[in-house]
């Protein structure tokens, strides 16, 4: 009984923490926004009722941003029956996920409390405690109606103008002593303070004044963030504005390969080696940080139709699948990557996504190179013909490879709703999800718990080692993940542009 | 009653591959073996525009014209010759600027346009796509009793001649079409489909081309199909899985065997269900461009079983070069079928009825359940009834 009780609680977590790497609510190519949104609300709770403990510690197992936040709200919603010992462990990771997402995501999740009408001391704590972070001066502006919907319903108190900036309309004549507010006022009657405020805020200005593309681009680059400028470079090369390019090599290696597809091909086929070469780059950098290396590794990669995605995420399944090629190629002593419509060994560059879904032989092919592990990447949907796969994989395990010298792994890029995962060519072959490339990595560690080899205890106990890891680089404020890096980097860009401006508005 | 020789449909030049399903909906891809050279396809959006089509253009008698009246959302354009491409290219330009004459009146606007297939340039040639072969049927057999019958005479004094209507369904009625449409993947290579709903074949379209294909592949939702479809539309369609026997498999060598097997298994099983549209079939030509014609065709009339009303371009050799079929709803089937059987009677009721193996009484029941109670008077009816 006992035995059956702890497969069913693993498997459920295997689930769980599969589409907290993958989901983001947001449509797929087989499947729209709405059935995704359901699916995961389902899967939180259920998760969230039955295993609270390893509900929370799923938090540091390096799931995406949109997962976190859905888990650190539902533990702030509903604390009740939860020991002491455990609330302290959750409050530290609850602190520690907070400190790491960015800010627009906090913000977001503290509204969507506020919407659930949750008000109790320790949720109030925890979003003083966050926002005492924060520059609130800056975070007023920039987080404007997120901020007023926080404090008014949490009573929380502000220093100087902020309670009067929040609350009421600005006026002609109601001047502010602080500059930032006094700036934003003023860019409600003159186009030219607009430019001084934050990217995101400037955007309705601009629309309100009218400000030509080109110009608002020009003039608001000095205050955008990395990403924000990395977002709108090629809405600048189209207004044809005079904005100093972005570094392309400094992206993750997905984005790398989503900026790529998003280019004309003529113009993709222009900047190609400077792509490669920032490719190259940024799959180096992600390298040197894992400390995973693989042995001889043959990859299947699936490049059929279905890899456009969807409207929301136009390309992004292609461009998972790309990025992992090249990081597979430079983790790997020896690598081969089997495309299904493109020749093999092609460039990621030159991939398109074309004709149908046909596993099963380029499988065998793999298999043929006698690798140490073959890599599957697919959304999972087989159509030429439909179930070949599993079936050849399962007869491969039964019979051809019992031992299991190959170890096998299905790579998702996808999250399918419908079955609240991902969709997986049978249970022959573990199935682990990736949101981005950089991943993958980390998943393939994962892949063994996706497997019906480990136990519940041994996942319990990796759970814990990557809570210890999580909360551990925390107090040594060093951050392994890449992208947290990335935004802390982006934040303190941010400031300093904002504290310059300041500071020449003083000494003028 | 238009000229027709007998004939027969098929998908020469072209070969089913692995078909993809999607909910109730599967799509059987088609791939050429033979290519089309000195033909293209271009599709013109027509906006379900109301558009009334003048069928003999230079009539001495305009008041006796017939016309064609339906909503067009799209036509085609075919393009031939050395410079196709061209040709389709001022064709296309020339349908979409001044093929045809607007009326607009208070809240509705008629679009007036000459003969169901016309030339727009030197080699190009513009058609409704399905219209062209339902006007076909709806012409098919009808000319009225060619002897002189009283209450006929009379209703035709009265109320002229009664038009032949026929009800057909938009593919956008159909969600799961469209998404079917979306999502599959077309191949390489791909110049048409076959289109299955709970595994009847429902429709098929060929391109000449792949880019014309690709380029018309999303606009078969606009296609019209036989209102029973919705019934069919509730199932899942039923899908080929394959299945290799562990035990029978020792390397990755007879694994690929097994594989290759399953797969000619599969191709069977397509072919098989492919095979329902090859049929004979009462063709009708309608132009001729170089080296190749366009026709018209309905498959050979039965009382029972499915039919398909479509035109095509076929090449001299018989390729298929553009194929766009129509499946009839049992009531169409057989109301064309009736029509047919009284044509070869002469409208005699007896013979007609004898030929359709049922006594009179039946065919009249027979006439009257399918709407063409009509023809026969209201007295007739009551006398035959009587006997």
């Amino acid at each position: 009984m006992q035995l059956h009780k702890d497969r069913i609680e693993r498997e459920d977590l295997v689930l769980f923490i599969n589409a907290c790497l993958s989901a983001t609510s947001q449509a797929e190519f087989y499947e729209d926004a709405k059935g995704q949104s359901l699916a995961l609300d389902f899967l939180h709770e259920y998760v969230c009722r039955h295993y609270r403990p390893l509900y929370s510690r799923t938090l540091a197992a390096g799931i995406n941003d949109h997962a976190r936040a859905r888990i650190v709200t539902e533990l702030l919603c509903g604390a009740d029956k939860v020991s002491k010992l455990e609330r302290a462990t959750e409050a530290k990771l609850v602190a520690t996920t907070l400190a790491r997402m960015p800010p627009q995501r906090v913000y977001r999740l503290f509204e969507r409390v506020c919407e659930r009408r949750v008000t109790n001391r320790r949720v109030r704590a925890v979003v003083s405690e966050w926002l005492a972070t924060r520059d609130m001066t800056f975070d007023a502006v920039k987080y404007r109606r997120a901020l007023r919907t926080i404090v008014g319903h949490f009573h929380l108190r502000t220093a100087g103008e902020i309670g009067r900036f929040l609350f009421e309309r600005h006026t002609r004549d109601g001047r502010y002593e602080t500059a930032l507010f006094e700036r934003w006022r003023a860019a409600h009657y003159a186009a030219t303070s607009v430019f001084e405020l934050p990217y995101s805020v400037a955007v309705g200005f601009a629309r309100k004044h009218k400000i030509a593309k080109d110009e608002f681009l020009e003039k608001i680059a000095p205050m955008m963030t990395r990403s924000e400028r990395f977002r709108t470079q090629l809405a600048a090369q189209r207004a044809e504005a005079d904005v100093a390019p972005v570094e392309l090599s400094k992206e993750a290696p997905t984005r790398i390969a989503q900026f790529a597809f998003a280019l004309a091909a003529q113009e993709r086929g222009e900047r190609r080696d400077e792509l490669l070469a920032a490719m190259d780059a940024s799959v180096a950098r992600v390298c040197d940080r894992s400390p995973m290396r693989l042995g001889r590794v043959v990859a299947v990669l699936d490049n059929s139709y279905s890899t456009v995605g969807s409207r929301e995420k136009r390309m992004r399944p292609l461009a998972v699948t790309v990025a992992i090629d090249a990081l597979l190629r430079s983790a790997s002593r020896a690598y081969t990557g089997l495309w299904t419509s493109a020749p093999e060994d092609s460039r990621w560059i030159d991939v398109e996504p074309r004709g149908s879904t046909r596993l099963a032989w380029k499988v065998l092919d793999a298999l043929e190179h006698k690798p140490e592990l073959v890599v599957i990447v697919s959304d999972g949907y087989e159509n030429d013909p439909p179930g070949a796969l599993a079936s050849v994989l399962s007869a491969y395990r039964a019979s051809v490879d019992p031992k299991r010298t190959v170890s096998i792994v299905h790579v998702n890029p996808v999250f399918e709703a419908a079955s609240f995962g991902a969709a997986s060519f049978g249970p022959a072959v573990p199935m682990v999800s990736v949101r981005g490339a950089e991943d993958v990595l980390t998943a393939l560690g994962f892949a063994r718990f996706a497997d019906d080899k480990a136990t519940l205890d041994e996942l319990a106990r990796y759970l814990d080692g990557r809570v210890e890891a999580f909360l551990g680089s925390m107090s040594a404020s060093q951050h392994d993940d890449r992208e947290d890096e990335e935004r802390s980097s982006d934040d303190a860009e941010a400031l300093a542009a904002r504290r310059e401006s300041s500071s020449a508005e003083v000494s003028s | 009653m238009f000229k027709h020789s007998l004939g027969s449909v098929d998908i020469a030049g072209l070969e089913p591959r692995a078909s993809q399903v999607w909910r109730s909906v599967r799509l059987v891809p088609l791939v050429r073996t033979k290519t089309i050279h000195g033909l293209c396809l271009a599709r013109v959006d027509e906006r379900d525009s109301f558009t009334v089509t003048r069928l003999g253009a230079h009539t001495a008698k305009p008041d006796r014209e017939l016309a064609f009246l339906s909503i067009v959302p799209h036509s085609f354009v075919v393009g031939w010759g050395d410079e196709a491409e061209a040709e389709l290219n001022q064709g296309a330009a020339f349908v979409r600027e001044s093929d045809g004459k607007w009326f607009h009146t208070r809240g509705c606007s008629v679009k007036m346009k000459l003969r169901m297939a016309r030339r727009a340039s030197t080699k190009a040639l513009r058609f409704a796509p399905q219209q062209l072969a339902i006007e076909g049927l709806l012409s098919l057999f009808f000319a009225g009793p060619e002897v002189v019958t009283r209450d006929w005479s009379e209703r035709l004094m009265r109320r002229g001649l009664d038009p032949r209507v026929e009800r057909a369904l938009s593919g956008r009625a159909l969600p799961a079409l469209s998404e079917a449409l979306r999502v599959f993947e077309v191949l390489d290579g791909q110049c048409g489909m076959l289109l299955y709903f709970a595994d009847e074949l429902f429709g098929a379209f060929v391109a000449p081309t792949p880019e014309d294909y690709r380029r018309t592949h999303e606009s078969m939702v606009l296609d019209v199909f036989p209102a029973e479809l919705l019934d069919y539309a509730r199932y899942e369609a039923p899908t080929f899985r394959a299945k290799i026997d562990a035990g029978s498999a020792r390397t990755i060598r007879e694994l690929r065997a097994a594989l290759d097997r399953e797969e000619l298994a599969w191709k069977q099983w397509t072919m098989f269900t492919a095979s329902q549209l090859c049929r004979s079939a009462m063709v009708q030509h309608v132009y001729a461009m170089d080296g190749f014609r366009l026709e018209r065709f309905v498959t050979t009339l039965e009382r029972k079983g499915e039919h398909h009303a479509g035109e095509r371009v076929v090449a001299r050799d018989g390729t298929v070069a553009y194929l766009k079929t129509y499946r009839l709803s049992v009531a169409q089937a057989r109301r064309a079928y009736l029509l047919r059987r009284l044509t070869e009677a002469h409208w005699d009721l007896d013979d007609a009825a004898s030929k359709t193996r049922m006594t009179r009484g039946q065919f009249i029941d027979e006439l009257i359940r399918f709407d063409f109670g009509w023809m026969l008077g209201p007295k007739v009816l009551h006398e035959l009834r009587g006997r």
